[in-house]
């Protein structure tokens, strides 16, 4: 049932459209990050599969077999979905990231003011980028006066991470 | 597509209800017993310990006549980077801003932008994800008090998402 050309249709496709990403956003950056990876690595990978699928059947060419399809529908999606979770920390330049980094490059290590001084200067921790983020998504809206609120999409997926982590998983709100 | 192969496809498509459901258990088991555990730690563990029954019960639903190392192994890549993408959707939870801003505007605790300074403490934020790393096993402390790597593997990955950043595009300090 699986061989080594399910990994290879996956891991290909998944290749190929990472070298559109990165000609894409070196041009052209999106403001709407996660619907443009949505489209980029979810949407348009699908057709493709469905449309060699499709031709290769009407061509009677054996390329890929039905049940072969799925597997590689499913993988290709679980590293599509990985590599799209680890987006936003690119994006936002995660500070906690960043800090392991920083005290991994130091050779003799870094006491907390050293780590507190640059965090700072390099406004990692700041909310104004990410606010601007949620702007761009359309979860926000903010009023010349500076008010904030909820768009429709910006509601439902705060009350869905509120449901997950606060029903489902029992948990306070995260501290940040 | 035959009946194995259908249930196999379900069973990866509702790992991450399982996950979840195995989190919440141990969440609150950690709880009753008053283990000292962070919650990312937890999940770790979780994802870990579920490796064996889901690659053990993912071989006999694929309902192969023989052992097949190709499909030992697309379980195992396929199940854990399900749970990475669930690893980081409940990080997203404990940590991103972006989803405090918006449980923040939901809970109407943030009514404009003046009030994102109350709300995140930004030094606060500092604090916490330095003993989030340390409770990860990812930085120590050393003697004289200084924080040093404890661990190669978010190191590694911060130095493969800086490098993704830069060729990207993205601006070295955005």
């Amino acid at each position: 049932m699986i061989s080594i050309n399910t990994f290879l249709y996956s891991f290909s496709i998944f290749i190929l459209f990472f070298i559109f990403h990165v000609v894409l956003w070196r041009r052209i950056k999106p403001k709407k990050h996660i619907q443009s990876m949505i489209l980029l690595f979810i949407v348009l990978p699908l057709l493709l599969l469905l449309c060699i699928f499709t031709v290769t059947y009407i061509l009677q060419v054996n390329l890929i077999e039905p049940n072969e399809l799925f597997l590689i529908i499913i993988l290709y999606l679980a590293i599509a979905s990985a590599y799209i979770q680890t987006y936003p920390a690119m994006q936002a330049n995660s500070p906690s990231l960043y800090i392991v980094h920083l005290i991994g490059k130091s050779k003799k290590g870094l006491d907390y003011d050293e780590i507190n001084r640059t965090i700072k200067s390099m406004k990692l921790t700041g909310m104004e980028d990410r606010i601007n983020d949620l702007m761009h998504e359309g979860l926000i809206n903010i009023s010349s006066d500076g008010s904030m609120r909820l768009t429709p999409k910006g509601s439902t997926l705060a009350y869905l991470f509120i449901f997950f982590r606060n029903t489902l998983l029992g948990l306070k709100e995260g501290e940040g | 597509m035959n009946f194995n192969l259908l249930m196999l496809l379900t069973f990866f498509l509702i790992s991450p209800i399982i996950l979840a459901t195995t989190q919440a258990i141990a969440i609150r088991t950690a709880i009753m017993l008053k283990l000292k555990l962070s919650n990312l730690k937890l999940l770790f563990y979780c994802i870990l310990a579920l490796n064996i029954p889901f690659v053990v019960i993912s071989l006999m639903v694929a309902g192969e006549k023989s052992f097949s190392w190709a499909t030992l192994i697309y379980i195992l890549v396929t199940f854990n980077l399900i749970s990475y993408s669930y690893f980081i959707l409940f990080t997203m939870s404990e940590t991103a801003r972006r989803i405090k801003i918006l449980m923040g505007l939901y809970s109407s605790r943030i009514h404009n932008i003046n009030d994102t300074a109350k709300f995140y403490d930004s030094d606060k934020a500092l604090d916490l994800r330095l003993l989030r790393m340390e409770q990860l096993s990812q930085i120590k402390r050393n003697l004289d008090g200084k924080y040093i790597l404890n661990s190669l593997l978010f190191y590694s990955i911060s130095i493969l998402v800086l490098f993704l950043r830069s060729l990207l595009g993205f601006e070295a300090n955005s």
